[in-house]
């Protein structure tokens, strides 16, 4: 029994994979911030949201699935948070159960006194769904009530809480075993537990066999070894109670994790909304389609920072296996780049984009290769630094991936820069990767136009004749200069020659 | 093969081969295997039965049917020590059982695993096992010990834990036994459709680890024993009956089986990271020597270990050619490889597999070696002397046959003075014959003898003197640097075409 409503038909996956790719992902993509606008603080939200965006679904019907629990919460957030409560409090109350220690009777109790915690929450949740389950139209929480309806009802709970008042040895233990190594009892079994006053058949034929072994002494060693036999004699039903508990535990870690990451779409939606910016569900295509055609797509980090108006840009790249961007420095090329790899990552993770709309292919994964400021080794450290650092991002690679390249190979000079880029990108994008690379390697630009111009896009940022920026990328032949001269005018009060 | 101890030789230390053989014999301590690693043979058809035992053990069935024959023996020798330690009848019978049936299954394992050998050495000793399981003396011990198990195996009983007494009875078939399945049945429904990992918990493991009973286990024992005394009796007598288990030539074989397992476990990890091994071809007539991509097998260990990269390289002495000269920049890989020259010689008069991918050496008389010793006398003038009198020792007990390796001598005199010396030595070494590899800052030397063949370890061509441990016959050609570096890293057209095209 499980929730199912980040996947119709697996649980979550419980570990995010760790990789110092996927770190400079998170770094070059600047998603703590997103994260941080998911969280609102909370830690275990920050973790969840990373967890779901750092494993990209790739199924256009798996995504779907949880948009469409998304428009759900969307519709009900006071409801979803409440629910996404009630599994935290369960939790919590159980947590605070003070356990005894590693001993089979001190995990027996344990484990029965969390069992029954959780019992009281089963009825509460079972109330929830009777009250709200009207509201809401997805598959993921139609089935998700339904299963609490038909498997969490009076009778049940009230039987299984009649159980667990029965797991109780204060009359004695009776259970059956046999020999195992050097003559030690194994498997044990267990019958259940005698009552007060009349014994049981079993109980009876026992005193009759009068074989028995007391502890007589008052030493505290044979005490501690009969307390040993005991334990060996509960494992069985105090790893069973365990085992239970630990299930029960996992309904409700899932429920509380897997609407953590709606919560987490919520708090973003939310401030999104109080700034004016707009969100979207977007249109999830097959990979073969080479889909991404973007109206209003902008960078959530930013819009987060700024709290209000960011530029956006409108892109129409479908079929285009490659996208060249060059022009002006702090034109928007970086924000850009980090507003794609965002979009594709928070769609296929079934969250909303933000744009006005959004139709894209699926990619394998999202993989960045920007440069680095701060490299404190010398020049030519840095190329070799460069160059292990994609040669990391091909050993992930796979078809259908696609990979953000931020000036890339410029600690070299523009020649080898450009004769490396070109063959690493004539080489992925011939293997089915997409790729976007901003870049001031204008030879490097001009060969990939002259090369393949039907499967290319080539974006600038744009620049007004005085030099002023309007953050925005428009189609365009590849600039010859980065225009470093404008900033270097702009910041020294006078022209370069 | 010896049994005595035998002393480490002393060239073992310089070579890193002590560090081999400590990782080699590590998990078959008490066995005394370092002794076999200190005894190179100079006979190659002694060497070639042991190759021939290697190849045959490289092949998993082969390797696993010796392995599962030495971890046998291992468990039959525990269960042997824990039946010597316990006082309590009924369960040192109960051990004793267990020793008997451990060690039938095992040599009977290894008798049927070892039908597909083709070494001769493995084809007699399949043959003197299958005579010995056949033996009326061994079968019958055998399928008296099954019986008692399986009579054993059946004894049930009942208890009934109250206060400070526990109570024994036969078991009654009838009675219901289930009361965890009802608990795990009622919330079965919470159970994740993929479990996660499988129940139990540490704390029983090791709780059953333990291998004597405690009183009270003891105590509810012996009240099963009354409760079936006919088999209990019949399983003393058995171990009156069979007390010497274990046959001296059996636990010979699991001592030199583990010779084999315990190089070829050590090589595992490295060849899964692809570094080439092979059987050399050798001879203790012809000189030369020729090896293809070979290495440092101490170093290896630490690199793969450590997810570094390990650097081959090729070396070789044609005809005529007796001594290899290495020089170059410094930290290019000149000491690994001497290393790697000494432990391939090593390594290949013991019949291991050897670090190269083919290999055809000379057996030599003895191998001597000089490295700079941690521990020096006070002074410069100390150390020079402490350097010509060990190169003195060195030349006094080589023969044409020997193999010689100096790394870095007379660095601390003037160059001047070096090479001069140097000269001296080396026309020694080249009068007396024998095989030799010099690592030494002063490249003249190459030029100063025939039978001297120059290599260099090379650094690429990038001003910034990037080292890449590859030592040549020839100074590499420069190509452009950047390219060459990103061919380095595997980032040329062709090779992104190969690397995802997988």
């Amino acid at each position: 029994m499980r929730p199912r409503l980040m996947f119709p038909d697996a649980d979550v996956p419980p570990v995010v994979p760790e990789s110092a790719t996927l770190r400079e992902l998170v770094d070059d993509l600047a998603l703590e911030e997103l994260w941080a606008g998911m969280a609102r603080g909370d830690g275990r939200l920050h973790m969840i949201a990373r967890a779901a965006l750092l494993a990209p679904l790739t199924d256009p019907a798996a995504i779907t699935y949880r948009q469409e629990v998304l428009g759900d919460c969307l519709r009900n957030e006071s409801a979803v948070r409440a629910l996404y409560e009630l599994a935290g409090r369960a939790l919590a109350e159980e947590q605070k159960i003070i356990r005894g220690g590693a001993s089979p009777e001190a995990r027996l109790n344990g484990s029965l006194r969390a069992l029954e915690t959780f019992c009281g929450h089963l009825r509460r949740l079972s109330a929830f769904a009777a009250a709200n389950a009207d509201g809401f139209g997805s598959a993921g929480f139609a089935r998700l009530f339904r299963m609490i309806r038909d498997r969490l009802d009076g009778k049940y709970l009230t039987d299984v809480e009649a159980l667990l008042e029965r797991i109780d040895f204060e009359q004695g233990i009776i259970a059956t075993a046999r020999l195992g190594e050097s003559g030690r009892g194994v498997d044990f079994r267990l019958q259940e537990p005698p009552v007060k006053g009349r014994g049981s058949s079993t109980q009876r034929r026992l005193k009759k066999a009068g074989l028995s072994h007391s502890i007589w002494g008052r030493h505290d060693e044979d005490w501690r070894m009969l307390a040993a036999f005991r334990g060996r004699v509960l494992e069985v039903i105090a790893d069973a109670a365990d085992e239970s508990a630990g299930n029960v535990r996992g309904f409700f870690a899932a429920m509380r994790d897997e609407l953590g990451f709606y919560v987490g779409c919520l708090n973003l939606a939310g401030t999104l909304s109080r700034s004016g910016l707009p969100i979207c569900l977007p249109r999830p295509c097959p990979p073969g389609e080479r889909a991404f055609t973007a109206r209003g797509l902008y960078e959530p980090g930013l819009a987060l920072r700024r709290g209000g108006a960011v530029v956006a840009n409108d892109v129409a790249a479908d079929g285009i296996g490659l996208v060249v961007i060059t022009g002006a420095n702090r034109g928007g090329k970086t924000t850009f780049l980090r507003s794609v790899g965002l979009a594709h990552l928070m769609m296929q993770s079934g969250m909303f984009v933000t744009a006005r709309s959004l139709a894209a292919s699926v990619v394998g994964g999202v993989f960045t290769h920007f440069k680095r400021e701060a490299d404190a080794s010398m020049t030519s450290g840095r190329l070799d630094g460069e160059l292990a650092r994609m040669s990391a991002v091909v050993d992930v690679l796979r078809t259908g991936d696609l990979v953000l390249c931020n000036e890339s190979f410029m600690s070299t000079n523009e020649r080898e820069g450009s004769d490396i880029s070109t063959e690493i990108v004539s080489a992925l994008t011939d293997h089915g990767i997409r790729v976007m690379f901003v870049t001031h390697l204008h030879d490097f630009a001009q060969r990939m136009r002259t090369a393949r111009p039907a499967r290319s896009l080539f974006l600038t940022a744009a620049r007004g004749p005085d030099g002023e920026r309007s953050f925005r990328l428009a189609p365009g032949a590849p600039s010859p200069t980065a225009h470093a001269a404008d900033l270097y005018a702009r910041i020294f009060g006078e022209r370069l020659d | 093969m010896p049994a005595g101890p035998e002393p480490e030789p002393e060239y073992f230390r310089d070579l890193n081969l002590d560090q081999i053989v400590r990782a080699v014999t590590r998990k078959h301590a008490g066995f005394g295997l370092e002794t076999f690693f200190h005894l190179p043979l100079r006979d190659p058809q002694l060497i070639g039965f042991r190759q021939a035992v290697f190849r045959d053990l490289e092949d998993p069935a082969l390797f696993q049917a010796a392995e599962r024959f030495t971890a046998g023996m291992a468990r039959t020798r525990r269960r042997l020590e824990v039946m010597e330690r316990t006082k309590h009848p009924p369960q040192a019978h109960h051990w004793f059982l267990e020793a008997v049936l451990e060690y039938e299954a095992t040599v009977i394992g290894l008798a049927e695993g070892l039908e597909p050998a083709t070494a001769p050495g493995l084809r007699g000793l399949r043959d003197d096992l299958s005579q010995h399981v056949a033996a009326a003396s061994f079968t019958g011990a055998g399928e008296q010990a099954r019986r008692l198990r399986d009579r054993l195996g059946e004894v049930r009983y009942d208890l009934f834990l109250r206060g400070d007494k526990i109570t024994v009875a036969a078991h009654d078939p009838g009675a219901r036994f289930d009361f965890a399945d009802q608990v795990l049945a009622a919330f079965a429904r919470f159970r994740p459709d993929r479990p996660s990992g499988g129940r139990g918990n540490p704390a029983t493991a090791q709780r059953a680890a333990g291998m004597n009973l405690d009183q009270v286990e003891a105590g509810v024992l012996d009240l099963v024993v009354e409760l079936h005394p006919g088999v209990f009796g019949e399983l003393a007598a058995f171990c009156e009956t069979h007390r010497d288990l274990l046959d001296e030539g059996i636990v010979g074989i699991d001592r030199e089986l583990r010779f084999y397992l315990g190089y070829l476990e050590f090589l595992t990890p490295l060849r899964e990271a692809g570094l080439p091994f092979c059987h050399p071809e050798v001879s203790a007539a012809e000189k030369g020597m020729l090896a293809r991509e070979v290495f440092d097998l101490a170093l290896a260990d630490k690199l793969v270990a450590g997810g570094g990269r390990v650097v081959v390289n090729d070396v070789d002495l044609g005809e005529g050619e007796r001594i290899l000269l290495v020089s170059g920049p410094n930290q290019g890989g000149k000491t690994t490889l001497s290393r790697a020259f000494g432990q391939l010689h090593h390594l290949a008069a013991l019949g291991c597999p050897v670090p190269a991918r083919r290999a055809r050496l000379f057996l030599p008389d003895r191998i001597l070696t000089h490295y700079e010793r941690a521990e020096n006398p006070a002074g410069l003038a100390g150390k020079l002397e402490e350097e010509l009198l060990r190169l003195r020792a060195i030349l006094d007990r080589a023969t044409p046959d020997s193999l010689i390796v100096l790394n870095e001598i007379f660095t601390s005199t003037t160059s001047e003075d070096a090479l001069s010396l140097s000269g001296a030595v080396l026309a020694a070494l080249s009068g007396l014959d024998a095989q030799c590899l010099w690592v030494s800052f002063l490249d003249e030397l190459s030029r100063l003898d025939p039978k001297t063949v120059s290599m260099v370890s090379t650094v690429t061509d990038d001003g910034a003197h990037t080292r890449t441990y590859k030592i040549e016959r020839r100074v590499p050609d420069g190509r452009a640097y950047a390219m060459a570096m990103a061919e380095r890293h595997g980032l040329t057209y062709d090779r992104l075409a190969s690397r995802l095209g997988r």
